[in-house]
Parts: C-alpha cells; structure tokens; sequence
C-alpha cells in the first residue's frame, strides 16, 4: 500500500528512495528497479551555484537591462535516468543576475525588449539569458574513479538594443562532475559546478565576444 | 486456500525483480559493462604479457598479445604507428594496459610495443621518449629549476602557507586523489619544515580575497594574474601569508604571494610508481624547498 502511495506521489520533492537510484550498479539492481519506479515523476532543486568573484572581470560604466522569460524562469531538466526533473532556471536566474552586477555599473529588470511596454530610457542594453541544454551522465570506473555525476549546462545570451533590435549572440557551457558518495548520491552538486563554470566563462569571456567588443565601443563613442 | 503456495509466490516476485534489476543494469550501464571487458582484457594482458620475449617476430607477439585486446571497445583503442627509420621499417602497436581516462585515450594508458623489420626490438615508453599525452602530468625532474633557484626565508615564523587542491585547475583529477595529495604536502612540510606556519582553506581565501574558496577561479594561470594586482598583494601581506602551494595530480605549483614569483615541484623521477609513493615524493619535494 505504501508502494503504491509513493508510486502516486508525483511531482513530489525527492527523497531518500530516489537517490538509491545512482548506488553503484551491480549490487542495487533490485533496489534501483523498485526506486525508479517510486521515484518517477519526481521533482528537485539544485543548490544555489556560487559566482566566482576572483578574478573580477572589467567593469562596465553602463546600466543594462536583463529579460528573463517564462521559459528560462522555469527551466526544469528531466534526467532520463530517473525521470526526475531538476530545476535549474530559478537558481541560474539568480546566479546571472549576480554576474550581470560584477559586470555593469547598474542591472535592471525589463520586459521583453521591442514590447510595448516602455523600457527605461538610459539603458545600454538589454540581455536575455536561455537555457540551451542541459544533460546528466553517470561515469562508473574506470571512466572515472571514483564514479562520479557529470553534468553540463549551456547558457545563451541573447544582447539586444533597447528597441530589440538583436546585436549579439553566443553561448557559454560549463561542466560539473562531482563524484557519487553515500552522502552525495544525486547529481544535485555537479550541477552547481555546471552552473558555477558557466558563469564564470561568460563574466570572463564577455569582453572577449566580437559583436560585445563593437556594441561597447559604440557606447563609448556615444558617451565621449 | 490460496491458488499458489505464498511461499513460492514470494519466491517468484523476488525472481522477476532480480532478472529485471539486472537487465536494467546491463540497459543503464552499457558503457559501464564495456569498461568491465576492459578492465577483464587489461587483466588478460598482464597473464599473457610474460610470454612475449625481445626478439619474437611480430606475428608471434600478435598472436599471443592481439587476443587479450578483442573485448575493448574499438575507441579506446590506439591505431598502430608505421614508419622508416635508418633504413629499417618500424611499426608501434599500442596495448591498453592501465585504466586510466578510457575516453581522452592518453598515451599512459597504453604501453607500446616497437617492432623493427618485424622483430620486437622494445616494450615501453622509454625508447619512445616517454608518452606524449597524459591524463595527469607527471614530471620526470624530482624539483624544477625555478623552484630550487628561490632564495626563500628560512628564518622561524616568518613562512605562512596555504597547500590547496583545486578542481578547477585540475578538472579530471579526482577530488580524493587532490586532497591525499595535499595531505602528503602537509606532512612533508610538518615533519621537514617545522617552522613554516600551515594556514588553512578557508582563512587564506579570506586573508586574501575576502571571499570563500567557491567564489575565487582557482587555476595556476589565474592565480598568476591575480598576483599581479596590487590590492590582492596587500591583502596577503597584511594577513601574513607568505606563499601558496597548488598541488595538480602529481605536481605542486608553488607561489610567492608578495612577489607573484612562482615555480613547480613534482613528483617523482620515475614515470611509473605506486601513487601513495609519488604522493610522498612530492610531500619531500616540497618541503626540501621551505627546510
């Protein structure tokens, strides 16, 4: 009876019969069969990502606006493996935010650029972050000793002119791969790392994109 | 009363589970399951490895050594190397013998056997000048030049390091492997360098970022770019920290934070050794710097 409450129990924050999912393989074969059918359905969040700080990238004397979409807010990833979703747009939402702020002098939450909701007249810019995709792989000896979750997000970015007119494009990915322990059998950490070096490459690449390195020169020339 | 014994009822649910657990494991882990023929073909390789002797033909080696590899999956295989050499005709054939990183397909993941003419002239890397590609580099000199040219304070008190792993430096390195690393350090500094003052994770990121260890890119080029910076050296000199030692795999990066001089230590000089011997090895390495 209890099976069959849990089995009903969908869209549930995840449990302890969900991470017996990833034990090593061989000896939890039967566990693993009767948690992925527990767990299916099962819904979870990832720890909030960390921003790398240092080294800080050059700061931007502008003040940008940021559009984030329904879809992005609410970007879940559903792993095949268990059939759980994991819920990355809220923390990366967050986490893009903060690394909009190391990057510029002021960030501003706006609608979506070129709607006929009025944006703000002194801004820059707007940038719009999607995810793109995301995926989980289990690496097991000797791919990987120890076994280990690695996990990859990749971000765009979408720049546009305050009209919505599109003036750049690009993508970041960042790579997570945390090894499985007794205490750590999702994939939960990797995905923060994922996150983690997503941002990282796109504070630090930002300058380095070639329709940035023109919109920033523009703006320049604008202010002198 | 019941149509079937509850006994062997149970017995054939228990059954049904087992035999569908294990197909699901074979579905979820097939590439798990390659990497067990793997690790069963490196195992074969080891047995057969003794009956090849220098100066066997090549279909001989072949023959006894080509069998043991069959069940490796074809991309963690390495292609045979053919060229002329002085006249002679040299060909290379790769046998997987360690498992390291199957997927990159690093050279020390394989040892070569080197055929001249079609007679098995060497077995190893040695006549080939060491593999090319590694998973983790492992540096052949015990102590780099620039490491031991370093006049370094000896005086008692005055040296206050931090040893960190960090996997954003070494990505494929594993966490575990880091931290025994770092231990290993940590010891050879205790025993050989009693004076040097340990400082920990967590109050060097604070001494000298003001942030937590997560929030700091920590890789030898960033910290090389971050010394650079006149606030970070502050930092570090108000806090008293004098160095910082990065320890990759089975090498150490080692910082002068006042300066942002640097050099490396590593492991060992032998390319194949037991891990727990390189991990001291580069523990007495890097304290016979600060000793």
């Amino acid at each position: 009876m209890k099976a069959v409450t849990l089995m009903l129990r969908r869209h549930a924050t995840c449990t302890a019969e969900d991470t017996a999912l990833i034990r090593p393989r061989r000896m939890l074969a039967l566990p693993m069969l009767l948690a992925a059918t527990i767990s299916t359905g099962c819904v979870s969040s990832v720890p909030e990502p960390v921003l790398v700080r240092e080294p800080r990238p050059e700061a931007i004397p502008l003040r940008i606006g940021v559009y984030d979409s329904l879809e992005f807010r609410n970007y879940t990833y559903r792993s095949d493996f268990s059939d759980t979703a994991w819920i990355l747009g809220k923390p990366s939402v967050q986490l893009l935010h903060e690394a909009l702020r190391l990057l510029f002098l002021e960030v501003v939450e706006v609608p979506r650029p070129g709607s006929e909701a009025g944006l703000h007249g002194d801004l820059a810019g707007v940038i719009e972050p999607q995810i793109v995709s995301a995926s989980a792989k289990l690496l097991d000896r000797p791919y990987s000793n120890p076994a280990a979750w690695a996990v990859d997000v990749t971000y765009r970015f979408i720049l546009s002119s305050p009209n919505g007119a599109p003036l750049a494009s690009w993508q970041v990915t960042g790579w997570g791969k945390e090894p499985v322990s007794f205490s750590q059998l999702t994939p939960r950490r990797s995905y923060g790392r994922a996150m983690r070096e997503a941002a990282w490459k796109f504070t630090s690449g930002f300058h380095d994109i070639p329709e940035v390195k023109r919109w920033l020169a523009e703006q320049a020339d604008r202010k002198d | 009363m019941y149509p079937i014994d509850p006994g062997v009822a149970l017995k054939l649910v228990y059954g049904f589970f087992l035999v569908m657990g294990f197909l699901m494991d074979k579905m979820i882990f097939y590439e798990g399951w390659e990497l067990d023929e793997s690790h069963t073909a490196i195992a074969h390789f080891q047995r057969e490895a003794g009956k090849v002797q220098i100066g066997d033909s090549k279909d001989t080696v072949l023959s006894i050594l080509s069998p043991t590899q069959s069940r490796i999956p074809d991309r963690w295989r390495k292609a045979p190397d053919k060229r002329e050499q002085d006249g002679s005709f040299l060909e290379i054939y790769y046998f997987r013998t360690s498992p390291v990183d199957v997927e990159s397909g690093t050279d020390d993941g394989f040892t070569p056997f080197v055929f001249r003419d079609g007679i098995l002239v060497s077995i190893g890397w040695r006549t080939l000048d060491g593999p090319r590609t590694f998973i983790d580099p492992i540096f052949i000199d015990p102590v780099g030049e620039d490491a031991q040219s370093w006049d370094l304070p000896t005086s008692s008190g005055r040296i206050a390091l931090s040893v960190l792993f960090s996997q954003d430096d070494a990505p494929n390195t594993p966490k575990s492997r880091g931290e025994e690393m770092v231990k290993c350090v940590t010891r050879g500094l205790t025993k050989a360098a009693p004076h040097v003052r340990l400082v920990p994770e967590e109050e060097f990121f604070h001494g000298v970022f003001g942030l937590k260890p997560d929030e700091v890119m920590l890789q030898v080029h960033t910290i090389g770019a971050l010394l650079t910076r006149a606030d970070i050296r502050q930092r570090a000199r108000e806090s008293g920290l004098t160095h910082l030692i990065l320890v990759t795999g089975f090498s150490a990066t080692i910082f002068e934070l006042a300066s942002g001089r640097m050099g490396k230590a590593n492991a060992t000089a032998e390319i194949r050794v037991s891990e727990p011997k390189s991990c001291e090895a580069l523990g007495r390495n890097v304290a016979r710097i600060f000793s």
